[in-house]
């Protein structure tokens, strides 16, 4: 293993990290070109250093290879943070006794970094080629197909052209929703983007979710011809109506979609301290440990063991109505057995402070 | 999950309404087949008999896919006589070639058009 040294007193301890060392001065730093099999880790002594390191290399390069930093005996928690802050992987304090040790976890770590940064992007490269592609082409391939036996079949049965007219319109309205689910994520990343539209977006009260969770509950029992059980108390809280509302259909949908015809899906709001909880429930499909902690857009779950339509956006707009409104989530799941959903958004009051 | 009795085509597509779609153009044309439709896969293996004409498959489903399914039961005697014809969103003309080349008998392109199902029923049903 070989380090790249910027101390200037690497004398000192050369002999405690056993390893080659290739020094080189701050004004180096132009002409450096990242190599790992030429070095494996980065020592330097100032925090400059670092911010130079930075200026001249952009941020995945810099994961790459660990860049540590020797610190005094004197060194306190401020030196230790303002370091980390500025690019530090990690750090020794003199007389660095565990400065080997300091560089091997240091390359294992950003190792374990780069294996996970991997894993999620495989996953969202499968879900951008094999996904995306066949939500979009299912639901054209039914309406061109049926719009096309409907002109050049001789079809005398009313029954018939009524059945293929009303699965023409379900998959125009599949087709929307997808859209509209993707420009609604869009824009809701917009506004995350910008602190005084998040600022603007908090100045909006709801202060009747009673009414809208009860609105929103009979229109999706309609829609998929379910009960759902429900019971809300009212409060002020910190959201706009249209968006409330938004947040408890991605929800139940969600709860609907991922549960059997028949099985149980409640939701109950009430007031809890300063926050307005929302618990959703159902039976079903669940997510496993590891599964929970991949939420995110494009992430949908078993895709190979369950047929499922959409693309694992519902999920990630309510990440994103929370983030922008200041709420928190909780989920709790059994894999195959049941999600509960624990949500919670600021009272009005308590918003503005 | 059709009780089967005469069995002469099999449809195997996970979507419901793309599967009713296929099976109303096979029967606009061929009134007197009989259909086994298909969610996927695994489903298709326990609804297989040696006397089925022809076979439509899609490739993206659960539990077992098209291309899954086809090596499975070109591997198996009784049936490795019967057409499979793939009916798939992927167009890349390496992906059908070795299709092709591996057991298929024919590749339809999503969205496809009720000719090109009607060619494969001509031809091999």
């Amino acid at each position: 293993m070989n380090v790249l040294s910027f101390c200037k007193n690497i004398g000192n301890f050369r002999r405690l990290i056993d390893s080659g060392v290739i020094q080189a001065n701050e004004e180096d730093i132009e002409g450096l070109v990242f190599n790992e099999t030429a070095f494996q880790a980065i020592l330097v002594d100032n925090p400059e250093t670092i911010l130079a390191l930075n200026k001249k290399f952009d941020r995945i390069t810099l994961t790459r290879i660990p860049v540590i930093i020797l610190l005094g005996k004197n060194a306190n928690f401020e030196i230790i943070h303002s370091a980390i802050n500025k690019g530090a992987t990690d750090f020794s304090i003199e007389p660095y006794g565990d400065l080997k040790q300091v560089i091997q976890s240091s390359i294992h770590k950003l190792d374990e970094y780069r294996t996970i940064a991997e894993e999620g992007f495989n996953r969202l490269r499968k879900s951008l080629t094999v996904a995306i592609p066949h939500e979009f082409n299912t639901p054209i391939t039914c309406i061109l197909g049926l719009a096309s036996m409907m002109a050049k079949e001789d079809l005398n049965d009313v029954a018939i052209v009524r059945k293929f007219s009303r699965k023409i319109v379900e998959s125009i309205n599949r087709l929307r929703k997808l859209i509209d689910n993707y420009v609604y994520y869009s824009y809701l990343q917009l506004k995350l983007s910008s602190s005084s539209e998040v600022t603007f977006a908090r100045s909006f009260v709801v202060k009747n979710p009673d009414q809208i969770i009860k609105m929103a509950v009979h229109e999706l029992q309609y829609e998929f011809n379910r009960k759902i059980q429900y019971k809300a108390g009212n409060a002020s809280i910190n959201c706009s109506e249209t968006n409330f509302y938004k947040l408890i259909t991605y929800l139940l949908e969600n709860a609907m979609k991922f549960s059997e015809q028949g099985s149980e899906v409640s939701i109950e709001a009430e007031v809890a301290g300063s926050e307005y909880k929302i618990v959703v429930f159902n039976e079903g499909t669940g997510f496993s440990s590891e599964q929970l902690k991949m939420i995110g857009v494009f992430s949908q779950f078993d895709r190979e063991s369950n047929e499922q339509q959409g693309l694992g956006m519902g999920l990630a707009i309510v990440l994103s109505l929370l983030n922008l409104y200041g709420g928190r989530i909780d989920i709790v799941s059994e894999k195959n057995k049941f999600t509960k959903i624990e949500l919670y958004v600021k009272l009005a009051d308590f918003a503005r402070g | 999950m059709n009780k089967v009795k005469e069995k002469n085509l099999m449809i195997i597509e996970d979507d419901p309404t793309l599967r009713m779609l296929l099976s109303y153009m096979v029967k606009m044309h061929r009134p007197q087949i009989n259909i086994i439709e298909c969610e996927n896969g695994k489903d298709a293996l326990m609804n297989m008999t040696s006397d089925i004409q022809l076979i439509f498959t899609d490739n993206n489903m659960p539990i077992l896919t098209g291309v899954e399914f086809m090596l499975l039961v070109k591997e198996d005697p009784r049936y490795s006589h019967i057409p499979i014809v793939m009916v798939s969103i992927d167009s890349r003309p390496e992906y059908i070639s070795m299709g092709l080349k591996t057991g298929f008998s024919g590749w339809v392109v999503k969205p496809f058009q009720r000719e090109q199902i009607i060619e494969y029923l001509n031809k091999y049903a």
